[in-house]
């Protein structure tokens, strides 16, 4: 039939209609989505585009198989015990409110950092790149998901120390906790995406805990004083800012294009 | 229909392809060149993973790139190397690549085995990958390029690994495939499109050199091409004249298939209906590399055991 149509088009006579290919349902409905993408463009939002990965893909893949999920248990576990056994033998308040501050970001850190090192190592990278969800896709997700979880986390160890020293304020303890692991976190994500270098990209890892210790032990008064008497509004401030930073780079990261593959 | 629109990649100054102007319909495309001609950067800017230098490509007149994950929804694609987790199997590997393609958790487990029994991989789906072969991790690899249906298949080197019969059954699936979508496929094996492309493009020093069907690009060779017994001693002189397509050392001489563009022919050169392969070996025969050879190996007469093979 097809070849019936080409002859009738080159020597100029018009087909009839019986002559034409009845489209199938899947042709429909791509012309038909390709119609209305065409005169009525939507970007979908980025809640609605994690909202929609998350329903798609849920927590089962979020982590590639059950030896990632038991390392990222284990270390969750071995941050946890870390910092308990510190609180349990520091009486020092001040000293517990910096050791929170540092520490917070320790287990999205590691979680995040082991994943970023790997993704594009891995053999399977082209092949999930070329998906509908791609590597930064999941990325973006898994992010979210890591920081989510952290918080939760870090909120109940915060809590915890709080009953258990009996001399943490259990909102600074929460809002220093918080605010930490927003700021580290958005920074962690802008150095992925815009570090041109293995330095750049993690030199903020190694940063972290050596600008906050080194401050920590050159002036223990200015920085034991400084995280004591910031304001709780300021931190909430800090919260902000660091969430809108975050958010912003994991969307960015959702859209994100490497140059080279 | 797939469009490539004066496409150029460069590598720092290294300029792997350049001026590429390319379309694709439904239908099976032999993408073949020698090894290191660009054949994988050409497919992976076609998957959308390495955007082009200078160019467009384009899906149904919209630019892949701004298509973004719905064009990755059309696609499936089999890289050279295919990657797999090891601990996986292909069930489970299947299912996983599913989710991220969009699929259903059910659509994805009744697809995933459908497609592990076509590449005669059901009754080992539950099996871990690091205990399986290349050739049936490649199978894998072409069974995940299908599981999203797609309309656009891209497929680099896929018959790697895979043993004669597994190659037959391949080129069955192809031509099947080829009927209700774009399938692209490079090798450098001209026997795996040969049967099955209803096209075949033809890359050199980054530009295309041929697209057409394997038949009119046979014809560029049509009344050129011979073969003849050349005697031992005159043989080296013969290498120096013609372009040598295959020769086989037989205990009088040799029996040499070659190339004659002069009008001038000899009553005992036997003319050839030129194949793909013939095409193939002429466009990119490398004369340096068969000087070097020549004299690393000189040919001695040789009475058995050669038996056809192409130099």
């Amino acid at each position: 039939m097809k070849n019936n149509r080409e002859t009738q088009l080159r020597s100029g006579e018009r087909p009839a209609f019986d002559d034409i290919d009845y489209p199938d349902e899947r042709d429909i409905r791509l012309h038909v989505a390709s119609i209305v993408d065409e005169a009525l463009p939507v970007r979908p939002s980025f809640s609605s585009q994690v909202g929609a990965m998350y329903r798609q893909l849920g927590f089962r893949h979020l982590f590639r198989d059950l030896t990632e999920i038991v390392f990222v248990l284990a270390l969750g576990l071995g941050v946890l015990v870390f910092m308990a056994l510190f609180v349990l033998s520091n009486a020092d308040t001040e000293g517990i409110y910096a050791f929170i501050f540092i520490v917070s970001p320790l287990l999205y850190l590691a979680v995040s950092v082991i994943f970023f090192a790997d993704l594009r190592r891995r053999d399977t990278y082209q092949v999930e790149m070329s998906c509908r969800y791609n590597v930064y896709q999941l990325a973006s997700l898994r992010m979210l998901t890591f920081a989510a979880v952290s918080l939760v986390l870090n909120i109940g160890f915060v809590c915890w120390i709080a009953i258990a020293s009996q001399q943490v304020d259990i909102l600074r303890g929460v809002l220093l906790s918080v605010s930490s692991l927003f700021l580290f976190a958005a920074a962690f994500l802008y150095g992925q995406l815009r570090g041109r270098t293995a330095a750049s990209r993690y030199g903020l890892v190694g940063l972290w805990p050596l600008l906050n210790v080194g401050l920590w032990i050159a002036q223990p008064h200015g920085y034991l004083g400084l995280l004591s008497s910031i304001p709780v509004y300021a931190y909430a401030a800090l919260i902000l800012l660091g969430a809108a930073v975050y958010v912003g780079q994991a969307r960015r990261l959702l859209y994100f294009k490497p140059k080279l593959t | 229909m797939l469009t490539v629109h004066a496409v150029s990649r460069r590598y720092g100054n290294d300029l792997a392809l350049e001026g590429i102007d390319l379309s694709f319909e439904n239908g099976v495309y032999g993408l073949l060149a020698p090894n290191g001609a660009g054949k994988t950067t050409l497919l992976k800017m076609l998957a959308g993973l390495l955007p082009p230098s200078e160019g467009e490509i384009s899906y149904e007149g919209k630019s892949i790139a701004a298509l973004d994950e719905k064009y990755r929804m059309q696609l499936g694609y089999l890289p050279q190397r295919f990657g797999y987790y090891p601990s996986d199997t292909p069930l489970k590997y299947m299912q996983y690549l599913a989710a991220i393609k969009g699929m259903g958790r059910k659509e994805a487990l009744e697809r995933s085995e459908l497609l592990l029994e076509a590449v005669a991989l059901g009754e080992v789906k539950r099996k871990k990958m690091k205990t399986f072969s290349g050739g049936m991790i490649q199978r894998v690899g072409i069974a995940q390029a299908l599981l999203n249906d797609p309309r656009v298949l891209i497929l680099d080197e896929p018959t790697g690994g895979l043993d004669p019969k597994e190659r037959a059954r391949f080129r069955s699936l192809l031509t099947k495939l080829g009927r209700e979508r774009i399938v692209i496929l490079s090798t450098h094996v001209v026997s795996d499109v040969e049967s099955v492309a209803n096209e075949i493009v033809l890359l050199k020093n980054g530009r295309v050199f041929a697209k057409d069907k394997p038949e009119d690009i046979c014809a560029m060779l049509a009344g050129k091409v011979y073969e003849t017994k050349v005697p031992d001693t005159e043989a080296e002189a013969f290498r120096k004249n013609y372009p040598i397509l295959a020769e086989r050392g037989e205990a009088d001489g040799w029996q040499m298939r070659f190339v004659s563009e002069g009008e001038k022919t000899l009553p005992h050169w036997e003319p050839m209906k030129p194949g793909l392969e013939d095409v193939f070996l002429y466009v990119y025969r490398d004369r340096e590399r068969q000087t070097a050879e020549q004299r690393l190996f000189p040919r001695e007469p040789v009475g058995v055991g050669e038996g056809g093979r192409l130099r």
